[in-house]
Parts: structure tokens; sequence; C-alpha cells
């Protein structure tokens, strides 16, 4: 079916229709007035090429076209990073798939359209979007360039003593190491072999503040890494004991120098109790206490709280345990360890192991074990571990107690998970958690972004990030941010990703308002370039020219 | 006419150039008094100068043409000029005017004109600035006072803006270093400012800097601890002598504010090393036997990082036992002295010493290095010869035997595990008979060493032990083998009650005693040996059960051994060791309970019913740690390392913690010496204000990182649904 474009209500448009009309009828005064004219033996031929002429101009102006149901097939468009080896090895598996220009593509047979590589201009995507017929998938086939790490990515913000993950993938040639620099400090080193691979880096943040750390590979800086460490609020823990005793005082001791504040409480007789008040503490956030001080009201009042319980100082196993399982309704239950003469038995820890069930989890690599009410309940089967420090090795200490004390910590609040790298003007979601009362809207920047409540967790909001300014921004309160600048190079492989998540929720919502209206046909438009139009009206003038001199 | 218009040119073009030189000097002259003035070089006395020179330049209007200024000189110094030059200026001349102007050409071609007088005017101008030259290079070593009086008269700054304008600068260092006269090493001077010099030696520093006047410099510990230099000319002197190592600073005080601050330098004082002994003999402990020679010689070499001064041996005899022991000490100088590192050698005449049986010689060696004022004294370890006495057996050794007899038997166990283990390291190296036959050996030694253990549980002894030989003569299938070995408790075999006959009991038989194990023979004369071995042994119940158990694994690992399994024998062997071993420390906690056996305490009726009428019912106990830990103060530096750090701009907070950080690093130099010096130095330069550089920041964050603790101490967490998790939790389960 033909069909016309022309804006028929505009006055030019008229005018020049008018001019067009009166152009032939002046045309035909001119050629045929003459009534000998008429006569001619070649009057049909000079007619018809005279109306060949007019139609020409006719066509010129009104540019008529074809609107047939399009066809469906698969395009491929290859980004300006991508090399020829790589995009021929696509074709050849691709056969049936027509390849597209990257500067002037038609969107108007395909149905999907594999886009190659990342290095596209922004007219590229401003036409799949103003395109009458677009593609309804869209494909993404990454291109990674040797000794370029992709999909890098962390956490944004977290907090001092918290495992910050870097993970990535690497396409590499060559053998070769990949090192995580800090300064001029190695925090972590992998071993990358030839072809593709990924790789991930886990070590707890260390500062408090902004950090930025670079990949080196084979000694080359490849990228750099920055993220926000906020502080660690410090514990308040409460000793619970039926006698004081060097193990705990030593721990007691090791936390208040930490920075946590400590209530130790002992028995020292009948009616007379010993305590010992570290750096002012308050309501406790972790209670430790020996089995003798089991069940009482008090532990379960902080155990509803959300606090955590740790009971240490074990005699009696199976009856101490047994009185654990009671009091907290949990489901401890310990082994003793198969004596193994070659090995060298510890006096650090109690000779049994605990038998971990579905809802426990180890805290340390010595037997201590957690089960989540609504706080913790752990029970230690540590033995001495004082000789550590008195020995001087505080940092083994330190670690052993740390990542006991860790596991204990309540839930922190005012918590935000984003992952990094975020960009200037991508979309960035975040997850923001127990924030006590949840503000209605986040400062960042200069920007306000909204929250969104989790229908499934109500301290739980989600937003979405669109910054504008690159580089550190304030965020929350007293926490920053970093933004990469748009001239970054991972930014195009981060803009194709959000376009095509994007597409794919635009496209969905096509589908879904196509199955409740009444679904269009899916068209194409074959319309003759103005050059044919030129041309024939050259021909045209010429044949006409020609029959006058013949 | 040609020529005296060239004169007239070149008299104006020489004006024009003599009233540039004038705003020129005059420009000098005033920047150079006030450079003298403000005592500085800024760009504000530049001002100045290009301010006099516009000025002059309106004065002396420079920018005008200068041509009827030149031709009324040439006028006033040429006569024949007949004050009519103006005529050239004219266009329409009448007669007579041109009439003069060719007289006057034809008589100005003969005349000359003094163009030297011109530059008269310049004298002045010339005076100017030899006054201003005078001024500027004059007035600093004019006495201090005059330039104050000068200044005030002046009154050109205010006093604060010359403050700052002329603060000084460190124009050179120089070290000099000299080291005590006993080490022998030359003095030595340099311009380096971190100190490494041998410990007690004397350093010169020699300090100039610019602006120097009214300033007093100082040297800086990093306690804050100061100390004086001595002004000498322009210069400033400080001698003192290195006694620790220890970071120092310069700092240089005008009307006692702080004008200048060097960064922080090291001073590293390397101890003088005491002589290094490294005797010949590395047995401490020898008999001296009668056969022996009585000349004993010994040598060591010694060294020391400058000179030993003296060298001897001191030897101690000790004679006696009991209460009644003498000791004689003498001491041997020894040959050559004074010398870096040499061989000592010295031959001791025990006869000279008096050396008799049963005597003991301590000796050790011990020299002296040249180290002024007190020299380091070092000695060896202390040597014992002791002279066997064989007149004498104490009776201690003969009870011991007895009981070393023990130990031996659990070595033997170790050894059939060492044995088996070895076997099964070479199985691949030996043919298959030879790895039986050895197999078979070690399955007999297990046999020896559960036999033995069988005696002390009074089981029978058997002097022909023994599989037989390799092949087995007793059964062909070799299944007869396996009974024989395996130890039943199911009702069959040797260990079944009741079925396998008990061998004869012959006690009291003389004939019998020689077909024992010789060692049987000998415990026969000391343990108390009755019928029922049972009753008899000196074992409680616990011991004689594990001793029991330890046979049991004994006799499974023999049965694997003999029928060539010896990886399967390993676990009995091991299990069998460590039976052996629990019995070893049950027999020992016997001896130790033989004591006082105190009545058990009754714990929960006697706790907490102390008398507690004269306690204090308050025992409520304060305490705080206001002091950060190491770790946190490196981890808020750190954060902020990644800021744009601009100078002199640091916040609060983070001149706090390197404040508090570098102090307290500062005052551990002493004891973990210089190891964090580098670290410092950066640290010290960002707390000045002073701007840091890249390769700075990296070695600043490379130092603190390890510093920061870094263990695990929180686990991200959210807080949920507190319904939605308990179900589950429950859905876990």
């Amino acid at each position: 079916m033909i069909n016309i474009d022309f804006d028929w209500s505009e006055t030019v448009s008229q005018a020049i229709l008018s001019l067009l009309i009166l152009l032939l009828i002046a045309y035909f005064w001119i050629v045929f007035r003459k009534p000998e004219a008429t006569r001619a033996s070649r009057f049909w031929v000079k007619f018809c090429l005279h109306i060949l002429l007019w139609l020409s101009l006719l066509g010129l102006v009104l540019k008529p076209y074809v609107v047939r149901t399009a066809k469906t097939g698969t395009a491929l468009i290859f980004g300006n990073e991508v090399p020829s080896a790589f995009s021929d090895q696509i074709t050849d598996s691709l056969q049936a798939a027509e390849i597209l220009s990257i500067n002037k593509p038609g969107f108007s047979q395909i149905d999907t359209l594999v886009v190659v590589g990342e290095d596209f201009p922004q007219s590229f995507f401003e036409r799949i979007m103003l395109s009458q017929c677009q593609p309804q998938c869209m494909q993404w086939i990454p291109f990674e360039q040797t000794g370029h790490i992709k999909n890098l990515n962390w956490k944004g913000i977290l907090r001092q003593g918290e495992i910050q993950r870097i993970a990535g993938s690497l396409n590499e040639n060559k053998k070769g190491l990949l090192k995580l620099k800090y300064g001029n400090a190695f925090i972590d080193s992998v071993l990358v072999r030839s072809g593709r691979q990924v790789f991930n880096f886990a070590f707890p943040a260390f500062s408090n503040g902004r950090t930025l750390m670079t990949l080196e590979l084979n000694g080359k800086t490849t990228d750099t890494i920055r993220f926000y460490s906020r502080k660690l609020e410090s514990l308040k823990i409460r000793f619970l004991l039926d006698s004081p005793d060097f193990e705990t005082r030593t721990l007691a001791s090791w936390l208040g120098k930490n920075g946590h504040s400590v209530d130790y409480v002992s028995s020292l007789s009948k009616n007379m109790v010993s305590e010992v008040k570290i750096n002012d503490s308050g309501e406790p956030d972790i209670l430790i206490v020996d089995p003798q001080n089991l069940g009482k009201d008090l532990d379960k009042k902080y155990l509803e709280k959300g606090k955590s319980i740790l009971v240490l100082n074990l005699g009696d196993l199976s009856t101490d345990i047994n009185a654990i399982n009671k009091s907290f309704k949990t489901h401890f239950q310990v082994k003793a360890n198969i004596k193994d003469s070659t090995k060298n038995t510890s006096e650090t820890t109690l000779p049994y192991h605990f038998v971990l069930t579905g809802s426990q989890i180890s805290l340390s690599k010595f037997p201590v074990t957690a089960e989540k009410k609504s706080g913790m309940i752990a029970v230690s089967l540590l033995n001495q571990t004082y000789p550590m420090i008195l020995s001087g090795d505080s940092l083994a200490y330190s670690k052993v107690w740390c990542e006991i004390m860790a596991g204990l910590r309540p839930v922190t609040k005012s918590n935000i998970d984003i992952q990094s790298p975020v960009y200037q003007y991508i979309d960035k979601n975040m997850i923001l958690n127990n924030f006590g009362p949840m503000p209605d809207f986040l400062k960042v920047g200069q920007d306000s972004i909204f929250l969104g409540p989790s229908a499934i967790n109500p301290r739980t909001s989600t937003a979405t990030l669109r910054a504008g300014k690159s580089g550190w921004v304030s965020f929350v309160d007293s926490l920053e941010l970093y933004v990469e600048a748009k001239s970054e190079s991972r930014f195009k492989s981060a803009y194709m990703a959000d376009f095509l998540r994007k597409y794919e929720v635009y496209q969905s919502e096509l589908q879904y308002s196509k199955t409740t209206d009444k679904a269009p046909v899916r068209t194409s438009k074959k319309e003759m370039p103005e050059w044919v139009w030129f041309s024939l009206i050259l021909c045209a003038l010429l044949a006409i020219w020609i029959e006058e001199k013949i | 006419m040609a020529d005296l218009n060239a004169l007239i040119r070149k008299v104006s073009w020489q004006l024009s150039v003599i009233g540039f030189l004038k705003c020129l000097m005059l420009a000098a002259s005033g920047y150079m008094i006030l450079c003298a003035i403000l005592d500085t070089q800024t760009s504000l006395n530049l001002l100045f100068a290009l301010t006099i020179f516009c000025f002059a330049i309106w004065i002396f209007r420079v920018y005008q043409s200068s041509k009827s200024k030149a031709v009324n000189l040439i006028h006033r110094y040429v006569n024949v000029s007949e004050y009519s030059l103006e005529l050239y200026q004219k266009s329409d001349l009448n007669f007579a005017e041109q009439l003069q102007l060719a007289r006057i050409d034809s008589q100005m071609s003969k005349a000359e004109f003094p163009h030297l007088k011109l530059y008269n005017d310049l004298k002045l101008y010339f005076g100017v600035m030899g006054v201003a030259v005078i001024f500027y290079f004059g007035i600093p070593f004019l006495p201090k006072t005059i330039t104050e009086k000068k200044v005030t008269a002046l009154n050109l700054r205010p006093i604060k803006a010359k403050a700052i304008s002329a603060a000084p600068e460190l124009t050179s260092a120089t070290i000099r270093i000299v080291s005590p006269s006993y080490t022998g090493i030359p003095e030595r001077s340099s311009d380096e400012m971190n100190i490494t010099a041998i410990s007690g030696s004397q350093i010169v520093w020699e300090i100039a800097l610019t602006n120097s006047y009214d300033v007093t410099l100082k040297l800086s510990n990093t306690r804050g601890e100061e100390v004086a230099f001595r002004r000498v000319n322009e210069n400033f002197i400080y001698k003192d002598r290195l006694t620790g190592s220890g970071l120092y600073a310069i700092k240089g005080y005008r009307n006692g504010i702080l004008s200048y601050e060097s960064e922080f330098y090291k001073m590293e004082a390397i101890p003088d090393e005491p002589v290094k002994i490294e005797p010949a003999s590395r047995e401490l402990y020898q008999y001296h036997l009668l056969k022996d020679d009585k000349k004993l010689r010994v040598s060591a070499s010694m060294s020391d990082d400058f000179k030993v001064k003296q060298s001897f041996i001191v030897a101690t005899v000790a004679r006696g036992s009991g209460e009644n022991v003498k000791f004689r000490e003498v001491k041997f100088p020894l040959f050559p002295t004074d010398f870096k590192k040499a061989r000592v050698e010295k031959t001791i005449d025990l006869n000279q010493l008096g050396f008799a049986p049963g005597d003991e010689l301590y000796y050790y060696w011990a020299a002296i290095d040249n180290k002024q004022p007190m020299a380091n004294f070092s000695k060896s370890d202390t040597y014992f010869l002791v002279y066997k006495d064989t007149a004498q057996i104490e009776e201690s050794e003969l009870a011991t035997m007895a009981v070393n007899l023990v130990p031996e038997y659990f070595r033997s166990q170790r050894q059939i595990i060492i044995d088996t283990e070895k076997l099964l390291a070479k199985e691949k190296k030996l043919s298959k008979k030879e790895f039986n036959e050895i197999s078979n050996e070690i399955g007999f030694d297990q046999k020896v060493l559960r036999l033995r253990y069988g005696q002390y549980l009074g089981e029978e002894f058997e002097t022909n032990i023994g599989g037989g030989p390799l092949g087995g003569e007793s059964n062909a299938d070799g299944a007869g083998i396996i009974d024989a070995f395996t130890h039943h408790s199911d009702g069959h075999g040797e260990g079944a009650g009741g079925q396998a006959p008990e061998p004869e009991h012959h006690h009291g038989n003389e004939s019998k005693v020689a077909s024992k194990d010789p060692l049987a023979a000998l415990m026969e004369q000391y343990v108390h040996n009755h019928d029922d071995g049972e009753a008899n042994t000196f074992y409680e119940q616990s011991t004689r059960s594990l001793l029991k158990m330890a046979l049991e694994q004994m006799w499974q690992s023999e049965l694997h051994l003999r029928i060539y399994e010896p990886k399967q024998a390993l676990p009995f062997e091991y299990k069998a060791l460590e039976y052996l071993k629990s019995a070893q420390q049950k027999a020992r906690t016997y001896v130790k309970k033989s004591g006082y056996d105190p009545p058990p305490i009754k714990e929960k009726e006697k706790r907490l019913t102390g008398e507690m009428k004269d306690l204090s019912a308050d025992l409520t106990l304060s305490r705080k740690y206001e002091k950060s830990t190491t770790a946190v103060l490196a981890a808020e530096i750190l954060g902020y390392l990644d800021h744009q750090i601009t100078r002199g701009k640091l916040p609060a907070n983070i001149q706090f913690a390197a404040g508090t950080l570098s102090q307290r690093l500062v005052q551990n130099v002493p004891f973990n010496g210089m190891q964090n010096w580098a670290g410092l130095k950066i640290l010290q330069k960002m707390m000045s204000g002073k701007e840091l550089n890249v390769l700075e920041i990296n070695q600043l964050k490379s130092w603190l990182y390890r510093k920061t603790d870094r263990d695990i101490s929180n686990r991200q967490d959210y807080l949920s649904a507190e319904k939605l998790e308990q179900v589950f939790r429950e859905q876990l389960r």
C-alpha cells in the first residue's frame, strides 16, 4: 500500500501543490496549444514524456512510500573498539544475521539486535529510541580486551573491620600476577593464567574514611578502586560471672583498651558482688555469662531485644550444654575430639567440637558456635586464650576475639548497601536498612533521592541514585561516596549495561501494553530515495529534448 | 645643510637616551633602597621601582621630541650657529634668511659639537645610584641597632609584615662527626642531616640561615626538649656527644616566635659491640680420665668491631663433695693483645692446677675491647671438665638401673614404628621376599616387646619367642600363622579364656631359670614374683588395664607384621605406644599421690561462706582508657590521606591523631630502633602543614597500613522482619 506523509494542512504545502497543478496546466497549454501538435505522429510519445516529467516532480514533492508487514531477523552491530578478528568470529557464528553500520543503522527489518562491544556514539542510542521500528530484543556480547579488567565491583560504603570484596573478570593471553595495592603495600594477589577468568579479593576494611586502592596487572596499574570506610561503633559488653578468673579479666581489659565499654560483674561471696566498669558502659549489646548465671530473666530480656549472649567457662560440658539448650531453646551439640597422638594437643580449647545444625554458624576457627534467635546465642569452648597475650602474641589474641565479637555484634544501625562503581548519569540502586525511623529522602551531594519501602522488610528501603557530579560526594550525614566520571574508561561498559537493562524494561512494558490493547501490526516503511526522483526528472527532460531533435 | 640636520638628530637622540637612562637609574636606586630597608626582594619592590620609572618618564618628558632642546644646546655650545638654527624649521624663507642659512651651513661644517657635555647631567644620577648601591650592599653589615633605627625612622612597613616576609631559610648545614679516638675512624663532614655514628661520637652542627638576624636557633628532640645553638659570626654551631638514637629537628625563633622549623632527621647511635668469642670446642661437659693427657689444649677465635684489648681464661677448680667443697680461681692472660681478629690458643697444665680425681674444672673465655671510658666485657659459655673418680660407685647408679628399663621399652615401641615406616617407605625398592623378611623381623621385635611387658603383668616368659622361620613350618597355607598371632576375643585362638591351656608355672625351679630371658632373671632378683602375677605386680588397677590394652594392640600389630601387612600394623603400633605413654604418665601420678592425701573439700558447702564483716561492701571500680589505640589513630589518618591535602590546612582531628601517633612512636624509638623513622618523617612533614607528593603519600599509606587492625570485626548484617525471620529459621531446622 502506497502512503504519503505530505502535510496537506500546512499553507506552504498547499501553495507548493497549487503551483504544481498550475505548472501542469501552464505546461500543457504551452506544449499543446497548437492544434497541429496534437496531430503529430509522436504525439502520444511526447505526451507520455511530459506526464512522466510532471509525475517525477510530483513524486519529489509528495515522497510516497510503501508500508509492508515487517520481516523478522537478527542484526549485528559492532562497537568501534571491536577488532576485525573478533567481529569475524561473531559473524561466522551468526551467519544469518544482517550487519548494521554503526553510523546509520536501520532497525526496520530486525527484531533482535545483537550489540557487540561497548564503544558506540551517543547518537546510536538515540537512534534506537527514536526509531519507529525498534528491535524487540537487544542482546549484548561484551568485548573483553586483553589485559583489561571487566565487571569490576566492590562495596562503595562499608564499616571498618567489615569484609570488602573486590571481584571482576579478566582476559589475558599470558600468565601473570594481579595485585591489589594500597600505597606501596600489597594487600592481596592472584595468579593470572591465560584466557578468561574471574578473580576475587577479600580483606577487612582497615581505614576510617576515604580509601584508594589500585589493581596492578604485571606491574602496570590497570584500575583504581575507591570506597568509603566508616567508623565502627564501639560495643557495650557486660560480664556476668560467678567468680572472677584470669581469662575473662584479660578479655575485659582487652575490650576496654580497644575502646569498648565493659561492665565486669562477678560474685565474690554471698551478697557480695564486685563490679568493674571500663569506659562507662550503658545497656549492653553483648552479655558474657558463665553457665552458673544462665537462665536468669535478664538474659532472656536482652535476647528478645536482639542483643547477643556468649556463654563461656564451661565445666561439665554435657550438663552445661543441656542447661544452655533448655534456657534458650537452642540446639547445641558437642562431641569429643578423636585423639590423634601425632598432633600436639592445645590447651587453648576444650577437647570437644560442635556438631552444627542448620541455624548455627561457627564464629571462629576455634570451637565457638552461635545460633540465631532474636539475638545471637553463642557458646565458647575456649579454655585459655590469655597465654597468647601473656606470651606477647597480642595479634593472635586480637584475631580470635575480634572474630568472635564480630559474630556477636548486634545488627548495626544505618546500614547502606551500595555497590561501586557508581557512575555519573547512570542509575544505581541501593538498599538502606535499620535507619530507626526511615527518612523519606536522603541527601547525596546537592541532590535528594527519595526512598521506596521494601515489600517484605519494613526496616528496609530502596533508592535509586543518579549522580550528576563526579568525584567524592557527601552522602547521608558524614559519609562519602565516590562517583566515577563520565570520562572514565569503564563508563561505556556501564552505560551499555544500563541502557540494555532499561531497554528490556521498556520493551517488556510495551509488550504488556500490546497484550492489553489492540496490538499494532509490526510494519516496515520503504521509501524511494530523493536521488531517484532527481534522476527521473533529468531523464524525462533529456528524453523530451531528444524527442524534439529527432 | 644635511650635516646640520644630522647633528640636530644626533643630539636629539642622545638627549632622549640620557632622559631614559636617568629614569632607569632613579628606578633602580629606588628599588635597591627599598630592598635594603625591607630586607626582602619581592614583587612589591619591583612595583615601587616601576612607579618611580613611570614618574621619572613623566617628569623628564622622555616621550616628547627633544629637537628644540637639541637646537638650543647647539646654539649654546656652537657659537657659529648664531642662534639661527630655527630657520631650518621654517618652510618659506625670505632672501635674507636663505643667505643666513647658507652662511651658517658653511660655518657649521667646520665647527664641532661637544657631545660629552650632554652627559654632564648624568653625574647627579650616578651619585644617587651609587648611594643606593652602597645602601643595598652595606646595610646587612651594619649593626642591628642602626638597621632597626633606620627602619623605624623610615617607617615603611608594619612590623608584622616584616616578620613574615623576612622568615629565615636554611642555606647550608654541615655536620662534623668526630668518632671516639679509640675507634680510629677519621673525622668526617657532610651536609647530610641524618646522622649515623658510633655511640660516643662528637657531633658538631654548623648551620647557616638567611635573614638570621635576631634569630635563636635550637635543636629540638621529639619530646620537645630543646638546646640552643651558639652564634659564631653568621653561623650557628652546636656541639654534643651522641649517646642514643632518636629524631631531631632544628627550630629557629625570632622574638620567641617560631620562624623556622626543619623536618625531622634521624640520629642513630651504632653501639660498640663487645668482643665476639667463638671457642673451638663445642662440648661443654667433658670427662677427664686417669690415662688422659694432663695438658689441656684449648683455642678460640676472637674478634671485635674495633680492637680486642685483652683476653684471658678464667679457670676454677672445685674439690671435695657435700658441704666440704673448695673453689680455687685462676686467671690466665692470653696473647696477643690489641688485635682486631685472632685465634687464641692456651694450654692449661692440669698438674699445675692440682687437678686430682673427683675434682671438677670450670673454665670460660673472657675478653675486653678497647672501648673508652668503660670497656665492653664479654665471656663465653662455661666449660666443665670432670675428673672421673673410678674408685667410687654410687649407689644411686645401681638404683636407677631398674628404673631406666621402662623408658628403654617405650623407645622400643617407637623404634618398631620407625622401622615399620621405614619399611613402608622402601617398599617399592625392595623385592617381595626382602620386604616380607623385614616385616617378619619387625613382627619378631614386636613379639619380644610384648612378652617383656607381659612379664610386668605377671604373664609368662618365653625364651623361644618368634614365629619360627619365614615360610612357616607350622602350617603350609599360612592360616596357622594367623591363628597363632591373633588375639581372639570371640572365644577362639589364644585369647579365648579357658580354651587355650595355660602354660605350666614353674616357680622355684632353678633349672628353668637358665632357660629364661636373662633380663627376666635379673628382674627376678628385685621383684617379688609370686605365683599370682595379677596380685603381686606394683601397678594400680588403671595402669594395669592400660598395659593390657597396649599388649592387645601389640598382638594385632604383630599379626599384621607377620602376615606381611606392615601398613595395617601401623595404626596398632601407634595405639600401643599411646597406651604405653599413658601408662607411664599414670605411674608417675601414682607416685605423686603416694604422699599426703587430703580429704576432699566440699566445694558447694564451703564456697562463699567466708567471714565478711570487715570487708567493704562497695566493690565497684571504674576505669577509663582514654587513649586511642595505635590502630585507631592509623586508620583515622589513612582515611584522610586520599583528600586533597592542602598546605597548612589539616583538620583538627587528623592533626591530633597524627600528633598522638607520632609522639607515641617517637617515644618507642629507644626500644624499637629506627624502624619507624621513614614513616614518622613523612607524618611530621604532613603535620607541619607541608604538601606531600604522591611517593610520600604512598609510603605513608603502606607504613600506616601495617599499624592498622586488619581483623574482621564486623559482619555485614541486616535487621529483617522478625516474624519472617523466625519462620525461616524454623524451616531451616
